[in-house]
């Protein structure tokens, strides 16, 4: 007789899971009936967090492919994006530093019915043995034969040649370029000669035992087409030794002086072209100064130094009034 | 269509006039402005004989004249340059980086020497220091610049070439 031996059934937990299920719905019912209305989600928090982070992670993953599909795209745009900007960035720069140079340039006090033309530099001497800018304004413009080239600083040369749209002007340290000049010390004058390097000679000065190293020179106005008073340079070499600031000319019988011009002849970008011939000088404004205190004593001196109608130290040549618009190069 | 030398030449005298007038031209270290058009004359005189190095030495000191806003002394000198060149190429043993390095070098200097002597007869007295200081390091600066080009437009058929 063959005897079977059941196996042993396998029983669920019915009563295990009943009670666990009651201890839950009392847990429940006692924090429903204390306020806890959220207690479930306490209970839950673990799991869903849990959850959140695997989904969370897989929808990032997707997301990254989903991206990388358009990355080469973006990359490419973004690129382009960059490059603009940054020309921009720069031309907005060059921009700024114009408007700079153009608000110093205006800062000029013309004399009343002076036009001014400003320029723009467009172009150098294609040698070494003359020293002329190019402009980018000529005839139609207003430029004249003669005409005064200036900067903020003091003189840059003469216009020499003109056609339509573009004027030539022969620096100071241009070979062809002679410029009446005055002593500022001494107030005897001189001829300064370019010579085609820096530094422009001094050429027929009264009592030149007189001229010392470092004095500053100015236009004389002589000849009628440079006005008088605008800077010119000062005194910085006898022959080709530097000399020292102060230091008498005597060592030579015909002693030849360098000029070191006003301007930055090098540096040169906009510069201001005046009509020959004007009998009063534009002149640059004052530096700024820290303002003084108030004081009612001061201020009636300054109005009696000042007198009824102008400012104190105001240049006769330099009237106040209406400023005529400078015209800009087209 | 190849282009020819002088066609090249051509093309490239305005070119380089626009070069001298910039500041792309002044050299870093001596502030001395190179003289490009002077190398293409010279070229032009060594390459194709004095006729075509004058009226190629015309034109580019012509232009360089009407650059500067009058006269005609550069005019003359650059004429005289490629006339001088040209007739200088059958005397040359071979045309090579010296023997153009120095023709480039003594008419640099020359043609100094011409603006100065112009200069100086308009009562200009301190163009010796000037001169002095500048034609060395200009000279060179030129022969080499005549050696580069030489190794470009050395290569281009002249014009009869074409015509063959």
């Amino acid at each position: 007789m063959q005897s079977h031996k059941r196996a042993p059934q396998r029983r669920l937990p019915f009563r295990e899971a009943f009670f666990l299920a009651a201890l839950l719905g009392a847990a429940v019912a006692v924090s429903w009936a204390s306020g806890r209305t959220m207690v479930l989600n306490e209970i839950f928090a673990p799991v869903l967090g849990a959850v959140e982070h695997v989904t969370g992670a897989w929808n990032r993953s997707v997301d990254r492919v989903k991206a990388l599909q358009t990355l080469e795209a973006d990359n490419h745009v973004l690129r382009q994006r960059v490059e603009e900007l940054e020309s921009q960035s720069s031309a907005y720069g060059e921009q700024y530093a114009e408007n700079a140079r153009l608000h110093e340039l205006l800062k000029m006090q013309m004399p009343p019915d002076v036009e001014p033309i400003i320029a723009r530099v467009i172009g150098r001497n294609p040698d070494n043995w003359h020293q002329r800018l190019v402009l980018d304004v000529g005839s139609a413009g207003g430029v004249r034969l003669n005409g005064v080239a200036v900067t903020r600083r003091g003189l840059i040369g003469r216009v020499v040649a003109v056609s339509s749209n573009t004027a030539n002007v022969a620096l100071v340290t241009d070979p062809a370029s002679s410029v009446s000049v005055l002593n500022t010390r001494t107030r005897s004058a001189g001829v300064m000669q370019g010579q085609g390097d820096a530094w422009p000679a001094l050429r027929y000065m009264e009592q030149p035992e007189k001229w010392k190293m470092g004095d500053r020179l100015i236009t004389s106005g002589f000849g009628g087409t440079i006005p008088k008073g605008l800077p010119v340079g000062k005194i910085v070499r006898l022959k080709n030794e530097k000399g020292a600031p102060g230091a008498p000319v005597q060592a030579l019988l015909f002693p030849e002086l360098r000029v070191a011009a006003a301007v930055d002849l090098d540096k040169l970008e906009e510069i201001l072209v005046l009509p020959p011939g004007l009998t009063a000088v534009p002149t640059p404004p004052p530096p700024p100064s820290p303002k003084p205190k108030p004081s009612p004593s001061a201020g009636a001196k300054a109005r009696g130094a000042a007198g009824p109608g102008g400012a104190a130290g105001a240049r006769p040549t330099a009237r106040p009034g209406p400023r005529p618009s400078p015209r800009k190069s087209p | 269509m190849p282009i020819t030398l002088v066609q090249a030449l051509w093309l490239l005298i305005p070119v380089a006039l626009v070069w001298q007038t910039s500041d792309l031209a002044v050299l870093p270290y001596f502030h001395w402005r190179l003289d490009p058009t002077l190398a293409l004359v010279i070229l032009a005189g060594l390459l194709l004989g004095p006729r075509h190095g004058v009226w190629f030495g015309l034109a580019a000191g012509a232009g360089q004249d009407l650059l500067i806003g009058g006269g005609l002394v550069y005019g003359l000198t650059k004429g005289l340059a490629g006339l001088v060149a040209g007739l200088a190429q059958p005397q040359i043993y071979r045309l090579d980086a010296l023997s153009l390095a120095l023709v480039g070098l003594i008419w640099t200097i020359g043609e100094g020497l011409l603006v100065a002597l112009y200069l100086f007869a308009q009562g200009r007295t301190a163009v010796w220091d000037h001169f002095a200081a500048q034609s060395l390091p200009l000279g060179l600066a030129n022969a080499v610049l005549i050696v580069l080009l030489y190794a470009w437009l050395g290569r281009l058929p002249p014009p009869e070439a074409r015509e063959t």
